[in-house]
């Protein structure tokens, strides 16, 4: 049986219809977007928490080097403020992924996700505030990991070192630790569930990324992002041989290597959220 | 006019709603019943554009809710009243909605006061009773000051008091011009301030028509009973 409701006077129609894809919605909807993404940033404890994880990172790492190891086991040489202040920033890089998978996994795990969707029916521009955001958590992970950095290395009474590279260096750290949320977010897209997105992230930096490297070639296994990461960051690991170093990309490359995982992260996740009932 | 037009949805092989059209007027309010699984939060959501229908189409005024220039300041939506971060305050949560749907930050604090919420606006969500949950979400769908509610499941978890005060505003909100579309167990509590009617069963159809009609159909017996003998052999079909 399909019978409908009698009309009864029938509502003004007040608002003109306008496609969703309109340029003139996206210049009105993108700052709206970003600004209430900002809100949920800073509105809940994890984000200050991730900060403090990077600079607790920062400043541990640089004591235990300047007070604790001492001496570079490589070259034999004191470790100096120079040559210890970015080390927090892989470990950084590695928190400021999972930060990037939390800004996706816990909408949809608290169903925030559908009410965002319901006031702003949006998909792509919903990625796109995200995206913007990650990269603001990124960045100021990375400078308050840096900071921390400086000062540990300043409180275990190092010396200040070659810092001829200090520039150059902390501009190449934090391209990657504003980078990294956004592959974060990526993996959040396609996962959708906050344990399992962390521990993607984190079981491939720590284990399957290594395996990988082993069993491929330099050639290839350059364009891994966390072997791009270590490039970057020009820090070493035991994996490395002659042939790594040898295949080595240019930091200009290393940051494309991860823009790229970036961009297909999030175009990979975009596709599917677009697909996928919310 | 909201305009509901051979909506169907199905997940797998399972047809969750199936070729559902009826219409929503200005001013009135419609409730939405069936049995569980009948369908009514995915039509909801495919209302809204959080699902999308496999078949059909749903208009407001002739244009799909993607289409809407201000969706928040059309349609006001409550479809999970649990859905909001435990970590964020309650103020927080509307200021976030707010931001998104472009609109002026000084809303906040009135639905608050609307819903009753004044005093715990800086207590985080994580603290608060379903009934809270339930109000705040509410309060949420009012920030844009829409013409259209759409509620789904809207009572629960309200005490006696909070019952009276939902049904008192949603009858001054289509009293005011609104129009309010809501889905509910509590058909008895439907019966005090329903103007239309919709049930649903299977993902089809039962009924759409004024509650007065509904009431007709059977003098002497309760809205809950003819409902309920309405949906019997759907809900028997579900729980098969």
């Amino acid at each position: 049986m399909t019978t409908t409701l009698p009309l009864a006077e029938r509502a003004p129609t007040t608002l003109p219809p306008t496609t969703a894809a309109s340029p003139s919605r996206w210049r009105e909807a993108a700052p709206a977007a970003a600004h209430s993404e900002w809100i949920k940033l800073r509105s809940v404890r994890s984000t200050a928490v991730f900060l403090g994880l990077a600079a607790a990172i920062g400043v541990g790492l640089s004591l235990i080097l300047g007070a604790v190891v001492q001496e570079d086991p490589y070259e034999h040489l004191p470790f100096t403020i120079g040559n210890t202040f970015l080390v927090s920033s892989w470990l950084t890089t590695l928190f400021a992924m999972v930060a990037g998978t939390l800004l996706f996994t816990s909408e949809v795990q608290h169903g925030t996700l559908a009410t965002a969707l319901a006031t702003r029916p949006s998909r792509p521009l919903l990625v796109a505030a995200k995206a913007c955001l990650a990269c603001c958590l990124g960045l100021a992970m990375g400078a308050v990991g840096i900071v921390g950095g400086l000062l540990g290395g300043m409180l275990s009474g190092m010396e200040a070192g070659d810092l001829s590279g200090a520039v150059s260096g902390t501009a190449w750290a934090l391209t990657l630790t504003t980078l990294a949320p956004v592959i974060g977010l990526g993996v959040g897209l396609v996962v959708r569930h906050s344990a399992a997105a962390i521990t993607t992230v984190l079981v491939w930096a720590l284990a399957v990324e290594t395996l990988v490297r082993g069993m491929i070639p330099a050639t290839i296994s350059r364009f891994l992002p966390f072997t791009a990461a270590h490039g970057l960051l020009g820090t070493r690991s035991a994996a490395d041989t002659p042939e790594t170093f040898a295949a080595a990309l240019s930091n200009v490359g290393n940051v494309a290597v991860i823009t790229g995982w970036a961009a297909a992260g999030l175009a990979v996740g975009s596709a599917l959220l677009l697909r996928r009932d919310s | 006019m909201i305009t509901v037009s051979h909506l169907s949805k199905s997940y797998g092989r399972r047809t969750v709603v199936d070729d559902l059209s009826f219409e929503l007027v200005a001013g009135r309010i419609t409730g939405f019943v069936g049995p569980n699984g009948a369908g009514k939060s995915t039509t909801m959501r495919m209302m809204v554009g959080l699902a999308r229908p496999d078949a059909g189409r749903v208009t407001y005024d002739g244009a799909t809710f993607a289409e809407l220039a201000h969706p928040a300041r059309t349609i006001g939506a409550v479809l999970d009243a649990r859905a909001m971060h435990p970590g964020r305050s309650a103020r927080n949560h509307l200021r976030a909605i707010a931001a998104l749907g472009s609109l002026p930050s000084g809303r906040v604090d009135e639905v608050l006061h609307t819903v009753g919420l004044d005093d715990a606006g800086g207590q985080r969500v994580g603290g608060f009773s379903l009934g809270m949950r339930q109000r705040l979400a509410i309060a949420g769908a009012l920030l844009g000051d829409p013409h259209i509610l759409m509620l789904d499941e809207p009572a629960n978890g309200l005490d006696p008091d909070g019952i009276r005060w939902l049904r008192t505003m949603l009858t001054d909100f289509a009293t005011a011009g609104g129009t309010v579309f809501v889905s509910s167990h509590f058909i008895a509590e439907l019966a005090t301030f329903a103007d239309d009617l919709v049930v649903v069963g299977n993902g089809r159809l039962i009924t759409a028509e004024p509650l007065v009609r509904t009431l007709e159909r059977d003098p002497g017996r309760t809205l809950e009973d003819i409902v309920l003998d309405l949906t019997r052999h759907t809900a028997r079909h579900t729980a098969a």
